[in-house]
Order: structure tokens, then sequence, then C-alpha cells
């Protein structure tokens, strides 16, 4: 009996070993005169493609290449980029994320130089300038960044950074009054929160709450540099005339501005739970339709607390959000969206020493840029995802658009290759947008009534006509693009990385404190004793190199 | 009801708290599960409004479906069962082989030996020297790694070693005068009675295996024949979790389903089994761990 029952597990074991290693031999011989196939790895957390994409096979037969993607799953790109390291073996291309340059710096990526003159798309995709941005210190070219370009004529119809954001109900009731300033902003919520306290259904509204969860605290800390009329530099103020780097912690409108915060804090107009309240929960927050304003990114909110507010309904009384221009006084000129591109040099597509056929990778790439592919790939296919109307505009039924938001079915079909380069702006044909989100009768046949009506009411069509466009100030924007690459290994990096600590723990104080002067003037001792001029020395460095670089070009 | 008279006023209080206690605590288990279910069965936007409690409020399958269709999730459940299986015999027998010597009064060394596994418990070498001695033993990119590692481990050995050494020497004396060699004494004498121990071991690291995903993305990431169930779940929940300070990443996120509601469903998903195996194996805990705790 008991021989019998050890035969019979030895046998389970034996199976088991048949049936797991068998499995894993099928792959490496299956690819016999089928498309070339790479691997892909990219250090941000992403959606899979399925094997049997439609778009995907058609590229392929196309380009003769398919590319299996592996996203960054449950660890920091750092620390993704570290195990390939020291396994000494990486994908055939990579995006290492925050980790680029220590790919670069273990020898891990292929100079792109003696390639990119051959490839007619890469070559366009960046000015002779940006591909200089983008040397690295032994003057060769390793990785591609792969967004923010434009082709073309800008098309944008969302404001997708920071602002100041109302819900149109309130600018309904007030019967559309110009909103310009921050005193105003608050004045028209108080007004609007004193004659309605709660929401048709009777829950109590929040009139402004403010999202301060890990690094999403800009949504508290960075507004001062709008309010002066400054565009995102991110890091500082850069003064376009003098180009000198100011703090601007520490400038009058940041006093202003948390002054006000305070202030608004004591009548009870600031969330009291925003401090404490993580991004789920003030998500959650935003979708029961309850805040009346806040500073965010549109990015941020949009995409989830936007979805569940339209799902909701409660679009339809109003509760959805529009971004307004406001500075610190009438006489500024706000700079909250500024068009372009803005070149992200810190990483891109690189290829790694483990590809055993860069020209193949690269004369893919280069595939991915012609139109017709970029087509297929945002676009997807004609009569399926999109038709042309007689004018030859892309346009799409409102089928067409729930698919294209349905999960499963842009597992299956769609197949943007997102982490490769891509363009946005226009078509070469010149009527259509390069993505379906800028492109504007798309973009005005899915807004609801109320949203029309808001956008009429200020003479707008999208959301940056609600704010306006201003151009990139300087060869130095964005200036976080090199503050996000300094390390705790310099001094100014170092300087930042305290700053950082101290603005997470006093900013929340200022805002609540009873007494706002003292509260400041602590917060300002403790913070100018982190050494805040190493930073900004460092920066001001960095947008003088800049701007020499970009005297060579003109 | 007719014997309340005999139970004295401290025993009926003893039994109302205690009572309530324990309705109180089936409680605070329950209702997790019963919220998560809850949530998963939600529509994902809805959900994110919060205020779901013990009903979903727009009941939708879509969570599990956007689960469910996830393409890898066949050869990662098969990898998964494999190597719950595989692995969890394998870690039985090779611990228990170990344990029955270390705890035979004859052997030499098991103080030596006991000590140099205990050490193990407490240190280990880090992340990137076990990368390195995984790669370097050919075990990066293969199925190994996931049972191979894991056969000994101190601890489950140390419980099973606790358990045979409870059991009384005169049983393995008794067959040493019928003849009875090493291995008929382990295979007939000790193993069997042994079965409680091996079953909450079998327990513990069949939990562990089932739910098992860092080895498979840290080995195997390129290989996707190799991926396990729940690393597939984990790469679905970091797609629609916002991690990331990327634009472009929260752009490919959008849609009806959310990290708070596939998350809640792929929960479900990777209880259900265990749930499913813990009734059976449960009375065996009542006697199985024994750590210390009993001397001859």
């Amino acid at each position: 009996m008991r021989k019998k029952r050890i035969v019979s597990y030895l046998f389970v074991i034996a199976l088991v070993i048949v049936l797991a290693t068998g499995c894993s031999k099928e792959k490496s011989n299956a690819k016999d005169g089928g498309p070339k196939e790479f691997s892909a790895f990219f250090a941000v957390p992403g959606s899979e493609i399925n094997d049997d994409n439609v778009i995907q096979k058609v590229i392929a037969e196309k380009t003769g290449v398919t590319v299996k993607e592996v996203w960054l799953t449950g660890q920091t790109a750092e620390e993704a980029v570290g195990t390939f390291i020291a396994g000494g073996e990486y994908p055939d291309l990579i995006d290492g994320g925050n980790g680029s340059k220590q790919l670069y710096e273990a020898g891990a990526l292929v100079a792109l130089d003696d390639y990119i003159d051959k490839y007619p798309n890469i070559k366009a995709f960046f000015t002779e300038q940006q591909w200089d941005a983008l040397k690295q210190d032994d003057g060769k070219i390793y990785w591609i960044p792969q967004f923010s370009n434009i082709k073309g004529e800008e098309k944008t119809c969302t404001h997708n950074g920071e602002a100041f954001w109302i819900q149109t109900r309130v600018l309904k009731w007030a019967d559309y009054p110009t909103v310009r300033t921050m005193d105003q902003y608050f004045d028209l919520i108080e007004a609007y929160y004193a004659a309605n306290p709660t929401m048709p259904d009777g829950t109590e509204n929040i009139p402004y709450t403010i999202l301060c969860d890990d690094w999403r605290y800009f949504c508290l800390e960075n507004a001062p540099q709008f309010l002066d009329g400054y565009p995102n530099d991110g890091a500082c103020i850069v003064d376009p005339v003098t180009l000198e780097v100011i703090d601007y912690n520490t400038t009058d409108t940041a006093i202003a501005y948390f002054k006000k915060l305070n202030e608004e804090y004591k009548k009870g107009i600031v969330d009291p739970e925003s401090f404490t309240q993580t991004y789920d929960e003030y998500i959650a927050k935003v979708s029961t339709g309850r805040v009346l304003g806040m500073i965010d990114q549109w990015w941020d909110f949009a995409y989830t607390a936007g979805e569940a507010i339209k799902q909701a309904g409660l679009d339809e009384i109003g509760c959805e959000y529009v971004p307004l221009p406001i500075t610190i006084s009438e006489d500024i000129e706000n700079q909250w969206h500024c068009s372009g591109e803005e070149l992200n040099v810190a990483s891109g597509i690189a290829i790694t020493t483990d590809c055993d056929d860069i020209e193949a990778a690269l004369s893919f790439i280069d595939a991915l840029l012609t139109q017709e592919i970029h087509d297929l790939r945002f676009w997807g296919i004609e009569g399926e995802n999109y038709f042309v109307d007689d004018k030859g505009e892309y346009r799409r039924t409102q089928e067409m658009r729930d698919k294209g938001t349905d999960t499963s079915y842009k597992a299956a079909h769609t197949c943007t290759y997102s982490y490769f380069p891509q363009y946005n702006g226009t078509s070469d044909d010149g009527i259509n947008a390069n993505k379906p989100e800028g492109q504007g009768s798309e973009f005005y046949d899915g807004l609801s009534d109320n949203l029309k009506e808001t956008l009429a009411a200020y003479d707008a069509e999208t959301y940056i006509d609600m704010i306006g466009v201003s151009e990139p100030p300087g060869p130095w924007y964005p200036v976080w693009s090199f503050a996000g690459t300094l390390t705790t290994g310099t001094e100014g990096g170092f300087a930042n990385t305290k700053i950082t600590e101290i603005k997470h723990e006093y900013l929340p104080r200022v805002v609540m404190a009873k007494n706002f002067d003292t509260a400041w003037d602590e917060y300002m001792n403790v913070y100018e004793a982190a050494n805040p001029e190493a930073f900004i020395n460092e920066l001001q460095v960095e947008v003088l190199r800049r701007v020499e670089e970009a005297k060579k070009f003109q | 009801m007719i014997n309340l008279k005999k139970t004295s006023t401290a025993d009926m209080l003893f039994r109302t708290f205690n009572g309530l206690f324990m309705i109180s605590f089936v409680v605070i288990t329950l209702y997790p599960i019963i919220n998560t279910l809850a949530i998963s069965l939600n529509d994902g936007t809805d959900a994110l409004r919060g205020g779901i409690y013990l009903f979903p409020r727009r009941f939708s399958l879509k969570n599990y479906i956007t689960v469910l269709q996830k393409q890898n999730l066949i050869t990662g459940a098969y990898i998964t069962v494999s190597r719950t299986v595989l692995g969890t015999l394998l870690s039985v027998v090779s611990n228990a082989i170990l344990a029955f010597i270390v705890s035979r009064k004859g052997f030499l060394l098991k103080k030596q030996l006991s000590i140099f596994w205990v050490v193990t418990m407490y240190v280990n070498g880090g992340l990137i020297p076990t990368f390195l001695l995984y790669k370097g033993l050919g075990l990066t990119n293969s199925f190994g790694v996931y049972v191979i590692p894991g056969m000994l481990s101190a601890f489950n050995m140390l419980v099973i070693r606790t358990y045979m050494n409870g059991i009384p020497d005169s049983l393995e004396e008794s067959a040493q005068l019928d003849g009875a060699g090493y291995t008929t004494i382990f295979l007939r004498i000790i193993a069997p009675l042994c079965t409680p121990v091996f079953a909450t071991i079998a327990l513990f690291v069949a939990v562990g295996q089932w739910n098992s995903w860092f080895d498979a993305m840290l080995f195997n990431r390129m290989s996707h024949d190799l991926t396990t169930l729940q690393y597939e779940l984990m790469k679905l929940l970091s797609s629609v979790t916002n991690q990331s300070t990327s634009i472009e990443s929260m752009k490919n996120n959008s849609g009806s389903v959310t990290p708070t509601s596939v998350r809640a469903a792929a929960t479900m998903i990777t209880m259900l089994p265990i749930i499913c195996v813990y009734p059976f194996l449960q009375r065996y805990f009542v006697t199985g761990l024994t750590l210390g705790g009993v001397k001859e």
C-alpha cells in the first residue's frame, strides 16, 4: 500500500517536471519565418499588448517586426534597472526611466550617433539642437525621448497641466463672471458655498481641497510661480530678460498665496482633510462631485475622477471642471499653458548591447514614425475604429469611442506601442490631428451640454481657450528636466532634497497656523538653514549653459 | 435553557461575553472579505466614489472579465499550480528527511549544523547577491528558480524536528530491535506519525508558493511562458494603478476599470483556492505546530 503511494507521488513529480520543462522549450524554435521579435522593457507601469493583437499583426506585416513589451511591476525604475545591470542581460530595447543614466554608466546602451543619419524619420524627429541636447557627457546620443513632439501645427484641446480648476455649476450660478485673481476665485467659491452648502442629494459641498500626498504635493507648493505669471519650470522662476534664477518659495507672491490659503482655512473653506488625505481618498472625494475647486494637473484627476463624475451623471448638474486664468493680480499675464514641446532629455527609448540586430530595431522605430503606421497606432483601422468624412476629416461614432475606452478591447485590438517615439500635432495631410485627443471635432462632440455652455460663455471652444496659450520662454525651459536629475551627490541636489522635506513638513503647518506670520517666520528660518542658495546656484549654471548651447544653433 | 439554574452567574457572564466577543470577532474578520467582494462586483468608476460596504451599488462583472481575459493568465495558472504542487512536495520531503537526520540522538554534528541553519534564518545575502548567485547557478529564466531555492527552509525544518523530538524514543528502539534500518524507521514509523506537522508545513509552503510573484518578476521577467498567476495579476494591477509620475502612462489607463475594483477582483480570485484547501488542512494545525513547546 505505502509503496504504491510513494510510487504514485514520484509519478506525479515526474509528470509535472516533464510538463513544466516541455512547455518552456516550445518558444525558442517557434519563430521561423515569422516576424522578428524584439523584447522591450519600459521602466514605467503600463498595459501589455495581447499576442493576437490585430493591429500589432498589421504593423508586423508592414515592418517585419513585433515587439514584446514588458512593463515595470512591483519595483521602482532604479531597482528594475539595477537587476538588469546585476544580471548583465538586457532586453533588446529599453527605456530605463529614472534609471537611464545607470544603464548608460553601466555601458549597457548602444550609441546611436552613427545610425541616426541613415533613418530619415528618426533623423527628422528632432532638430539638430534637440539632438545635441541629448548628448551624454561622452558626447554621444544613447536614447530617444518618445513624447512631446509636435508635427506641424499644435493640436491640443485639453490643458494637460496645472491650473486652478472650478466646477461649471459655480460659474453658472454667478452668471459666468470674469475671474482673474486668486482673491476673486476664493470670493466666488465662498459666495457659492454660502448660498449652496450642500449638493442636491443633501451631502455637504467641499469648497476647496488640496492634494498633498507624497510627490503630488505640487498641488500645494508650486502655485506661486504661476501666480507670478511664469510657466511651469517646476523648480524655480527664470527671469526671461536677465536670466536670473529666482526661488519661488520665498517671493512676496508665495507669502500672499499661503496667507490666502491660511485665511481660507480659518474660514472653513479649505478642506480640513487636505493634508492627511491619500491620493485614493482625494480621487474618491473629487469623484463624488462635492469639491468645488482645487489646484491640480489635469492628468492627475480627469482620467479617473473626471470619468466617475460623467458616469454618475453629475455632469448634468455642473460638477465638471474648467481651468481659470488666475494670477496674483490682474496686471500679470498668466502662463499656465505653455505651447510647444518640452523635451525631457532625462530618458527615452534605447537599444542595448544585447540586441543582435540594431539596424532592424532602428528601421522598425523609423517605420513607426511614418504617417501610415502612426495612424494605425493611434487611430486604428479605417472603418473599424474611425471613418473619414467628405472633408477628409477623421471622425468616430459613439460606438467607436466606447470601444476606445474598453480595456479588454484595447488589449486585443489597439497597439499604440505607447513608449515608442510618436508625434502630436497635425498629420501629414494637414487636416487631422496625429492623435484622436487632439482632434477638435472629436473633442467638442464628446463634451457635456453644461461644459459647452460654460465654454461658450467665455467665448472658448477648448479648455485651452479658457486660460490662453503662451510661447515657451526660452531655451532653458523647462528647468525641471534638469532639477529632476540632481542627486544628493551634489551640494545643490542635497539642498533640494532637504528643501523638499522641509516644505512637506512646514507648508501644511503654515496653512493651518493660528498666527500666520509667526508660522511663516518659523518656516523661513528652517528653510534658510537648508542652504537653498546651493540649489538655486546649480540651476543658474544649468540655465546659462542651456542658453549658451542654444546660441550655437541661431 | 434547562440547565440555566445550575450555571453560576460567573459562568453566565463568561458565556455571554465570550459569545459577544466571538460574534464581533467574526464580524471583524468577515467584513473585509464581504466588502472586497462587494467592491469587486461593482462598476469600477462608480466604486471610486467610495461608500460601498456590504452590497455592490452598481452591479457589474466587468472587473472579473478584465482580470480573467488577461491573456497570460492560463500560462500563469498552469505554472502556479505546477510550482505549488511540485514545490510543496519537494519542500516537505526534503525538510522531513533533513529533520529526521537532525533529530536522531546519535547524529554527530546535529548541534553545530542546527546553529548553521538557524543563522540562515536571520542573515541573508540581500537582493543583488542572491540574484547573482541564482544567475551563476543557471536558475534564472527557468522553472527551477520557483522550487529549488525554497526546498529547504530552516524554520520549517526546525518545526518538523521539534515535532519528531516529541515522538518517544522507545518506538524507534523497538523497531531497531525488530531489525529495521533508518530508512524503514523513517518511512514506516516516524513519517506516518508526523502527518499533522507535514500537513501544516505543506500548507505554509503551498500558500507561499501560490501567492508568490516576486521571484517571477525578478528572475523570469522576460520569459513569458514562465510567468505566474500572481505576477500576471500584479502586472494588471500596476498597469491600472497610477503610480507613475508620467503623463503618458496616465493616459493609457482610462477606462471603466479602476485600481480599486481590479484589486478587489484579483484578491477574490487569488483567495478562492486557499479558502477551498484550508478547511481540510485546518484540523492538523491543532497538533501540528509545536516549536520548542514540549520537552521530553
